[in-house]
């Protein structure tokens, strides 16, 4: 019995390694048709060093690849360099490039091509856009053409995420022919290497891009090798996240993103479509809690905040089974996250109310808010309700719950700036899409106080800067990460951020898409998607 | 009558000037900052966005600002849309061939079956089929564009499978749901107005003559009787055009069509001030220079008018 047991167990471990080894590398066939695919929001630009918003990344990434790649389970993979290596201090960085690679205009892939992409982010030509900020608060040098197919990036400082970022879409590498001949207008008639190529823009309307032949350099960790699987990629914008979700019910898209999560939900319990959600990796949505303005100013009014907000049931009810609660400054999914810091609060009105009287707040003529000296318990929150709709009444209602009378004061994201550069403010809403948590410097280093950065805690405490400094150019991997923990301990201890839920992005797909996979950022890896016929 | 036409002009321009004024200040009224819109909500600092606001020329009294932008509009330029750097003519140009095939086909239907159906109401006035028509008219006022596009795809798209609930260009299957959508509403005017205006001709005595003289009542309906009542349905006609050629918003955003109403809708959302104004500034010329046609036209057709 127990052998034939064995023996069972052997031919099966034979056949699912028969099965992995298949679905490895394997060059697969293409299925063809065209994957219609409904976005909410209408990119600015499709040039790389330009761009700056999530929803550029996700049309980015099929038209260009970038310098190296990173996997799924966070792993740096060659993508156009084939080897990469940094100098002691992680300020220089020398790549040795693919040789066989062309972009979509015909021209040759080469170490030229890198120099021109990362100069022409740092020019003046580019304002402000995500990559412009990875190089120049790194103090981007120059790229140094080595010979036709090798490069060195040269910064001023040591850059230890530089190789991890130089697998992000910002960084990807554009053709220096079209950055030279289209100019001003390069942001709509990008050219690239990656597995798709542009092929127009119809404004409001539609981008469409078609499979690109002579692709044959996708990461090894892609389901296949080759081009890419559909012909065509017609992304419509669809604002509207009603008509997202009839083009999806009438076939005119096999994709909606970002539909709403009751409705996502229904579809998919009826049989009709599948819903992929993915836990973005980064700072979550949380509230940042000014510290330098009263009544925040105490950290027992920050702690009963933070101890009066029931995650669950918050993330629940905004975002249904789609949502997950947050506990802490960063998302589990990011490198160097701390469960210390996530494990200091959890919901528990009772104590919340004890630290309320400890720190002098009472309900003293029983209308619900607490007071104190005469003064009501105020959290000032003006904020654009474009970011909070989701959950502003009800996060409100959790403080009211607790004794805190919450002025929510509802404006535009122009409007709301000015208020928090005066100071105007108790709480304000953020979450930052990273794989690694570098972003904290900008929001918790003091140097970011006063609209510098994005510091609004206002909070100064030279450990934590310290750590942050150090997490930035750290090069040994293992303090790095301690140092991120420890600023996750200093942040979540201080109570300087109410933590609510992690940022996921949803999708909802026909049943006949299929190898539908997202990459660690949380874009969907169109290149291995195929369509059942 | 020279006199007429140039006095109607120059009120048309200074119109113009004004809706220009009108529209720049009340945008630059509005509290909040528009390096925000343009930077988002990631790393900014107080360096960057006083950089922006120089190089996008906010730092200018509001009248060098106005008197900058009103010089280069007369010569075709309406500046550059700070979200995309696009020139605003050419986002406008693209957007308005879709806008004019959504307005023409909603005209054209409003037209054809509010035309037939007035006419035959008024025919059958006062029978079962006049009650069935003015019902039917009433509910077509009354519902809401929003209520009746969703209705339209419901039974169009998604239970027949027809016709697309997305439309992207001006083809006829793309452009049915939401010209019928636009121009549903637009009919039940026209089928109002015709047979108000057809009971009012049919009661006149000229009418009675032409029967008395036994001209066939074919005759008495379309050469007599319809050719007049048609003349305000003619003005009406106009001024819905310039009206559906300002944009049909809510019929673009349910569709997702191109066109100038929601690209008007996202300049404002996204603080885009040129094309804001540029939108405005060519809806309103629009408006007033179909309007001012439709006064033109209407001194040679109507000699009342000439001799005031």
């Amino acid at each position: 019995m127990k052998k034939a047991l064995l023996k069972g167990l052997s031919v099966a471990m034979l056949i699912g390694l028969l099965i992995a080894a298949c679905g490895g590398n394997a060059p697969a066939v293409s299925s063809g048709g065209d994957l219609t695919i409904g976005i909410a929001v209408e990119p600015e630009t499709l040039d790389p060093g330009d761009a700056i918003y999530v929803q550029e990344q996700f049309l980015i990434m099929n038209l260009f690849d970038s310098l190296l790649a990173t996997a799924p389970d966070g792993s740096l993979h060659a993508a156009l360099a084939t080897k990469w290596e940094p100098n002691a201090e992680y300020s220089e960085f020398t790549f040795n490039l693919r040789e066989d690679v062309t972009f979509h205009d015909g021209t040759p892939f080469n170490a030229q091509a890198v120099k021109a992409s990362f100069d022409h982010i740092n020019s003046e030509a580019v304002l402000e856009s995500g990559g412009k900020s990875l190089l120049v608060d790194h103090s981007y040098v120059e790229t140094v053409v080595v010979d036709d197919y090798q490069v060195m990036v040269k910064f001023g400082a040591s850059y230890p995420t530089f190789l991890r970022d130089a697998g992000r879409q910002w960084l990807s590498i554009s053709s220096p022919a079209a950055l030279e001949k289209f100019g001003q207008d390069y942001g709509r008639n990008p050219v690239g290497t990656g597995p798709f190529k542009f092929v127009q823009w119809d404004a409001q309307s539609q981008i469409v891009m078609e499979r690109n032949l002579d692709y044959n350099w996708a990461p090894d960790f892609a389901a296949h090798q080759g081009p890419a699987l559909v012909d065509k990629v017609i992304f419509r914008i669809l604002p509207e996240a009603a008509t997202r979700l009839t083009a999806l019910e009438t076939g005119e898209t096999l994709i909606a993103s970002e539909p709403p999560a009751l409705d996502a939900i229904s579809m998919s319990e009826s049989g009709k479509a599948t819903v992929q959600s993915y836990a973005q990796p980064g700072v979550p949505a949380i509230l940042m809690i000014n510290a330098a303005k009263a009544p925040t100013d105490n950290v027992n009014v920050r702690k009963a905040m933070i101890l009066a907000i029931n995650q669950v049931e918050l993330a629940q009810t905004a975002f249904q089974s789609l949502g997950a609660p947050a506990y802490g400054v960063i998302s589990p999914s990011t490198w160097g996250y701390s469960e210390q810091s996530a494990s200091l609060y959890k919901y528990d009105l009772k104590e919340s109310g004890r630290l309320l009287d400890e720190a002098g707040w009472t309900d003293a003529d029983g209308d619900g808010a607490r007071e104190k000296d005469g003064e009501k318990l105020s959290i000032d929150w003006p904020d654009n309700p474009a970011w909070s709709e989701a959950f502003n009444e009800l996060l409100s209602g959790y403080l009211a719950n607790a004794g805190f009378d919450v002025q929510y004061r509802s404006m535009d994201d122009g409007a709301a700036y000015e208020e928090m550069l005066a100071g105007n403010y108790n709480l304000t809403y953020m979450y930052w899409i990273r794989a690694d948590p570098s972003p904290l410097r900008y929001l918790f280093h003091s140097e970011g106080i006063n609209g510098a950065g994005s510091a609004w805690t206002n909070f100064v405490y030279a450990d934590l800067d310290a750590a942050l400094e150090d997490g930035d150019t750290q090069t040994d991997e293992a303090i790095r990460k301690q140092d991120y923990i420890t600023a996750q301990n200093i942040i979540m201890e201080n109570a300087l951020v109410l933590p609510m839920f992690t940022i996921n992005t949803s999708y909802l797909n026909a049943l006949s898409v299929q190898g539908f996979t997202f990459d660690i950022e949380g874009y969907p890896f169109i290149y291995d998607i195929s369509i059942a016929k | 009558m020279i006199n007429y036409l140039i006095r109607r002009i120059f009120t048309s321009i200074l119109v113009l000037f004004g809706v220009s004024m009108l529209v720049f200040s009340v945008i630059h009224l509005i509290p909040g900052d528009v390096t925000m819109a343009i930077l988002g909500r990631q790393k900014v600092s107080l360096e960057k966005v006083a950089e922006l606001r120089e190089q996008l020329g906010l730092n200018d009294p509001i009248y060098v600002q106005y008197g900058r932008y009103l010089n280069k509009a007369l010569h075709g330029d309406l500046g550059v849309s700070i979200r995309n750097y696009l020139p605003v003519s050419k986002a406008i140009a693209d957007q308005m061939p879709s806008t004019f095939a959504l307005a023409m086909s909603a005209l054209a239907i409003a037209l054809s079956i509010g035309g037939v159906l007035g006419l035959l109401a008024a025919l059958r006035h006062g029978t079962w089929f006049d009650t069935l028509i003015m019902g039917l008219s009433v509910s077509g006022l009354s519902i809401p564009t929003f209520w009746m596009g969703l209705l339209l795809i419901l039974l169009f798209s998604v239970k027949l499978g027809l016709f697309p609930s997305i439309s992207n260009d001006s083809s006829f299957a793309d452009l049915f749901l939401p010209a019928l959508t636009l121009g549903l509403p637009e009919a039940a005017i026209v089928a109002r107005m015709i047979r108000a205006s057809m009971l009012d001709v049919l009661s006149k005595e000229y009418i009675t003559t032409a029967r008395a003289k036994g001209v066939p009542e074919r005759m008495v309906i379309l050469k007599h009787a319809l050719r007049n009542a048609l003349i305000p349905v003619v003005t009406f006609a106009g001024l819905q055009m310039a009206y559906l050629l300002g944009g049909a918003t809510i019929v673009e955003t349910m569709f997702a069509r191109q066109g100038i109403g929601r690209l008007a809708v996202q300049s404002i959302l996204n603080r885009d001030y040129p094309m804001v104004q540029g939108v405005v500034l060519v809806t309103a010329t629009i408006y007033v220079l179909i309007n001012t046609l439709t006064d033109i036209t209407y001194v040679f057709l109507n000699p009342k008018i000439r001799l005031q």
